[in-house]
């Protein structure tokens, strides 16, 4: 089943254009990891498709499920199941961190026509998924991501991953700044979520994550388009040889 | 309505008061002088930069003369009670104590005296102990409450007292009727003494009523104060209040304020850090809509060393609402060694509101750390969209963003109950009010 | 060794070095004002009937006008009638022709002040134009400008060659009846510089005025009028100096900036008039009004100030940003040193939509000297999506000093984001005993340090100046350590 199709996607911030058509399709069941240099758009593509503000798509369609994704709303599409894993998560004082995780989940439930978790269940959840995550108890209880490590606000981010069981995740390098054994964490929530009913797309720029969680398809980002596309060598080879190989590469073709 | 007209009214008023009031000749002679010298300058206008984003009109359209005196029960006034466990409660009903609604007991270690009763018993002792305002335009309106002090209190903390609980003074405008109400509050702590005091104003009725408060805090040596001040009048009270507190050596005092109600607040606190390492801490927090406005105005001076201020004011206009943060911190020459943060957030929410802040530092010496910041704005596109991608409702995100932006000066009141009872006021003002308690 | 505190109080007290006086013969108005006065002004310079008019207009408002008090600056009351509102050079009726016939000592004592007025000189990149007391003596590379289609000439020249300009451009920025000292300066004006750069002309070199008050008991009431059409380009310069005298002296200018749809003016001084001796005996007050009108869209004006001199300064280079899109920026490093008084900052109006303004400023206050920043930012209900960003920081450096910030921020449009951030501390210990301990002598170690304090501004100075702010600075210094 397709779950993601991108077809000749456009996508500009301000006056400069960031995207200059991309295609992708992501099946149900699949890993996809994106690669490319720094400015290549990789962070440009996961915003567009979860609705950040100030990008403006000029041309192109997202169809996420068989419906037109560009046209919903932000919260619509995370109520879809269509999650990101932010690079830079925001700091937000004043807002609970577990007040946040227990709105969103009954939001998407609701969503689903499930019901509502109660006080209770919800803390049994929480708690299961934290030890999961490794991560301190006490972070529930401040303000989300405030004053969170860079390492402990990727773990945020996984957890609430992991708790909002997304169809569609996307992850925004995830994996940078993180020590070995975080990184490891991250990757055990990431491949706990593998099933043959969802996608993870997962943006990177080192192959190291990939060693953990492996990709069923790799693609290159270059210059706002997808240049190369692969399996797991795909990454291997750029980890090898860098990301040059590869501009010269289109500047030839 | 001309600037000539309101003193006139002002003048008329006080010559239809004049020979009731209490004190014999010599606060006859201070009133006359008081009022003499309200006249000659006038009350402060917009071209005096302390003063420039208040909208005078709206204090000069009120009615100057007193309101009839109204008798309340304690039955009216249950209702508006705060749920303080184990406070003692001190009510002024339009600037005139009422022990019937007070306890009667303050508490160990605390003395309060009956203002009104005071000016016919000992006349020269009250001379004494209500500070005569200057010329500044600042102590403008307190010059006017001088003018007509009839009414009010004197709380007395005694030396190294720490009194159980709470001191809750109740500020009540009858608003039955439109009038004015000048009131003095003097309070005094002694060396070592501990005072947790909650002042909350509030209005009974509707009509246009206009109150006048002037009040002193000197905190002795080493005492510690916790102060909050709560602004909850609805309808169309107006007010005005003018604050002056002293702080000696090693004192510690900490005031949060909440603007939550009235047409027009107009709040000026002159706080003097005069002896060394006393250290103050002021919240505060507007939140005006409809046609309302809050105006904060403080001017904090540090003369002793090693003193310390961390302000820290947030502000919400939407509708048609008005807000302005005026607050001046200055080190002199003497306090070497200073520490003064000064913030003010302000959140715009809506095209026709209006937002003015000026934070102001002066300094006169060369060894003192100094930095505020200031900042106007609307709600972060960056946490909104988190929430957003999260899967929250657009106007759920708003509401609790911009309740999240409150929170941080919430936080720091002293007491549970009273904290909970501030975060149910400041919810209750916010659009989606339900949803952010259900979240909550 | 001696404390930091020592060191920094004796680094002030190297002499002001343009304090000299030109021995010229001038032709100089008794002092007073009156509409006599202003009428004998107008006829030297051979004015047209709508110029005295405009002048008389200015004189007959400024009488019922009060000198402003605001401000947080203390000067006993200015004797308006003990100033001389005029005095050139003497020289020939006709003026002269080309630089050669500029009278020797003018050309001596602009090469004193280290501003050759030859175009072979040093500054061989900038046109100059020289303002000597009340009038203008030399303009160089006229012919290069003309070229290029650019106007750069003395305000006089303007009034006889391009009245339709002046008289449809002059006083639309700062109205006449804009304030105390700018309606006076409207009455009485005798020069200053004017720049009309044509549409989608780049000026192919860095203008500049140079303002010299030489004679005594004499005030300077300059005009300058920029103006660039759409599209163009000019980066322009000013810097002024004074003898030293025991008397105050009143310099009180005008400056209206224009700039049309995609036009950028970048107007940059570098403020060195006398600032009195070491216990506050004269100096000059430098009161003066400064505008840029961001007419257009996408316009941009930037403002870059070093004030280094003056015994009391006032000054609030401003921007109006009514064009959608346009840019305004305010860059300042005020020093106050000795009995220096300084209060200045900006103001930014964001009228039209999309408009971002930068603030930065730098106070630095040493000795007895009082240093205030101003600065308004109003953001008006039309402004969609407006931004600011103001940071304002004072560097102290003696315990009798004042450093004071009061900015005002008025905002009535909801998608604007205002932030203004400020702090004052004294020079760092730390970084002053760092220095030390590498082996760097106090001097310099403070010199390294004010000078980093100010590189945001400095970095934003033409390249030719730059260097000459900051060993102006340094100079300014002299003394306040040691």
């Amino acid at each position: 089943m397709m779950i993601l199709s991108v077809r000749d996607l456009r996508v500009r911030a301000g006056e400069r254009l960031i995207l200059d058509g991309v295609t992708l399709d992501v099946r149900a069941g699949e890993v996809c990891a994106i690669m490319g240099p720094n400015g290549s758009g990789k962070s440009t593509l996961t915003g567009v498709l979860a609705g950040r503000p100030g990008l403006e798509v000029i041309s192109g369609t997202a169809t996420y499920l068989g419906r037109d994704l560009l046209a919903m709303p932000a919260e619509e599409r995370a109520r879809q199941g269509l999650f990101l894993a932010f690079q830079y998560p925001v700091e937000i004082p004043g807002v609970n961190n577990v007040y946040l995780l227990k709105a969103s989940l009954n939001a998407l439930r609701k969503h689903r026509g499930e019901p509502e978790l109660d006080a209770f269940e919800f803390l049994n959840l929480v708690r299961a998924k934290i030890r999961q995550m490794q991560m301190d108890e006490s972070l529930l209880n401040r303000g989300v991501n405030e004053g969170f490590s860079g390492g402990e606000k990727k773990r945020n981010e996984i957890l609430q991953m992991s708790l909002l069981e997304p169809t569609l995740a996307l992850l925004d390098e995830t994996d940078s700044g993180l020590d070995i054994d975080a990184l490891k964490v991250v990757a055990d929530g990431v491949n706990a979520l593998r099933s043959p009913d969802r996608a993870i797309v997962m943006v990177t720029h080192y192959q190291r994550l990939l060693d953990y969680v492996v990709p069923d398809q790799v693609h290159v980002l270059a210059g706002g388009r997808i240049v190369r596309s692969g399996g797991r060598e795909l990454a291997l080879e750029l980890e090898r040889r860098g990301y040059d190989w590869l501009r010269e590469g289109t500047a030839a073709a | 309505m001309n600037a000539e007209s309101v003193m006139e009214r002002i003048a008329a008023s006080h010559a239809g008061q004049a020979a009731r009031m209490a004190g014999g000749a010599a606060w006859a002679r201070r009133r006359e002088l008081a009022l003499a010298r309200v006249l000659g300058s006038g009350l402060p206008d917009r071209r005096n930069e302390n003063w420039k984003y208040l909208d005078h009109a709206k204090i000069a359209e009120r009615e100057f003369d007193p309101a009839p005196r109204v008798t309340l029960t304690a039955d009216r006034l249950a209702p508006c009670l705060l749920p303080l466990a184990a406070a003692r409660r001190l009510v002024l009903v339009d600037g005139h104590f009422e022990p019937q609604l007070s306890d009667a007991d303050a508490g160990t270690g605390v003395v309060v005296h009956d203002l009104a009763t005071l000016f016919s018993t000992d006349p020269a002792g009250a001379m004494r102990l209500l500070r005569e305002p200057g010329d500044d335009s600042d102590d403008r309106y307190a010059l006017l409450a001088d003018a007509f002090a009839a009414g009010g209190l004197v709380i007395r903390v005694d030396a190294n007292a720490a009194p159980a609980g709470t001191l809750y003074l109740l500020h009540v405008s009858s608003a039955s009727l439109p009038g004015t109400s000048h009131a003095r509050v003097v309070i005094e702590v002694g060396a070592g003494a501990r005072l947790r005091l909650v002042e909350h104003f509030v209005a009974l009725g509707d009509a246009p009523a206009f109150s006048n408060l002037a009040a002193e805090m000197q905190i002795a040596a080493g005492a510690t104060v916790e102060h909050v001040r709560l602004h909850q009048s609805g309808g169309q009270s107006a007010q005005l209040e003018t604050w002056v507190i002293e702080q000696q050596a090693d004192s510690s005092y900490s005031q949060h304020l909440f603007a939550l109600g009235g047409r027009l607040l107009r709040s000026n606190l002159n706080l003097s850090l005069a002896g060394s390492r006393a250290q103050c801490r002021l919240a505060g927090l507007f939140m005006v809509d409809g046609e309302r406005q809050a105006d904060l105005y403080t001017q904090i001076e540090h003369h002793g060393a090693a003193t310390r201020t961390i302000q820290n004011f947030r502000g919400i206009a939407s509708e048609r609402g008005r807000g302005a943060f005026n607050g001046r911190i200055i080190v002199h020459p003497a306090a070497r060694g200073a520490d003064a943060s000064q913030s003010s957030r302000n959140l715009l929410l809506t095209p026709l509101a209006e937002i003015n802040s000026r934070p102001q530092l002066e300094i006169h010496t060369d060894d003192v750390k100094c930095r505020h910041g200031a900042t106007i704005g609307t709600l972060d596109p960056a946490q909104l969209f988190y929430l957003l991608a999260r899967g929250l409702d657009p106007d759920t995100a708003r509401s609790l963003l911009t309740f999240a932006f409150c929170e941080d000066v919430i936080t720091g009141v002293p007491l549970p109950e009273l904290r909970r009872g501030i975060e149910e006021l400041v919810v209750g003002r916010l659009p989606d009010r339900d949803v952010i308690r259900s979240f909550r | 060794m001696k404390s930091n505190q020592q060191e920094l109080e004796s680094l002030v007290g190297r002499k002001y070095r343009h304090g000299f006086v030109t021995d010229i013969a001038s032709d100089t108005v008794p002092p007073g004002l009156s509409e006599d006065v202003i009428r004998v002004i107008s006829t030297k310079k051979g004015e047209p009937a709508f110029m005295l008019d405009w002048r008389l207009k200015a004189y007959r408002r400024w009488l019922k006008m009060t000198a402003p008090t605001w401000a947080h600056v203390h000067y006993p009351p200015i004797d308006f009638q003990g100033i001389s509102y005029y005095s050139a050079p003497k020289q020939r009726t006709d003026g002269p022709k080309s630089l050669d016939e500029v009278d020797p000592k003018l050309l001596e004592t602009y090469d004193k002040l280290g501003i050759p007025l030859h175009e072979r000189a040093r500054l061989a990149g900038v046109a100059v134009d020289a303002v000597f007391d009340s009038v203008s003596v030399a303009t160089t590379f006229k012919e290069r400008l003309a070229e290029a289609g650019v106007v750069f000439c003395s305000f006089s020249e303007a009034v006889q060659n391009h009245p339709a300009l002046i008289e449809r451009y002059l006083g639309t920025v700062v109205p006449v009846s804009d304030n105390f000292y700018a309606t006076l300066n409207s009455a009485v004006f005798t020069d200053g510089s004017f720049v009309y750069v044509p549409k989608g002309v780049r000026c192919p070199m860095e203008l500049s005025t140079y303002f010299r008050i030489n004679a005594s008991k004499t005030g300077q009431f300059e005009r300058t009028l920029i103006i660039a059409d759409e599209g163009s380009h000019v980066s322009y310069l000013e810097g002024c100096t004074a003898p030293m005298r025991d008397e105050n002296q009143l310099h009180a200018a005008v400056v209206e900036l224009i700039a049309q749809d995609d036009a950028q003016i970048k107007y940059s001084t570098v403020q060195n008039w006398y600032p009195g001796d070491e216990n506050g005996v004269g100096g000059i007050y430098n009161f003066v009004t400064k505008r840029g009108d961001c007419r257009g869209r996408n316009s941009k004006i930037s403002w870059t100030q070093v004030e280094t001199g003056s015994a009391i300064t006032w000054k609030y280079p401003s921007c109006i940003l009514r064009g959608d899109g346009s840019v305004g920026e305010f860059y300042s490093v005020a020093l106050a040193n000795h009995y220096q008084q300084a209060d200045t900052g900006t103001k930014m109006i964001h009228m039209g939509r999309n408009t971002r303004s930068t603030i930065v400023s730098k106070g630095i206050s040493a000795g007895h000297g009082q240093n205030a920043y101003r600065g308004l930012v109003k953001i008006l209900p039309g402004a969609e999506g407006a931004r600011n960003y103001t940071q304002c920081d004072s560097l102290l450096m003696s315990e009798t000093c004042g450093a004071h910030t009061f900015p005002y921020i008025e905002v009535r449009n909801p998608t604007a984001v205002v932030e203004h951030e400020a702090s004052t501390s004294k020079i760092s210990d730390d970084q002053l005993f760092y220095c030390l301990q590498r082996g760097i002598a106090a001097e310099d170690a403070v010199n390294m340090i004010v000078n980093g304090f100010c590189k945001q501004v400095f970095k934003e100075l033409p390249m030719e100046f730059a260097v000459e702010a900051q060993n102006l600075l340094a100079v300014s210094l002299e003394g306040a350590v040691g």
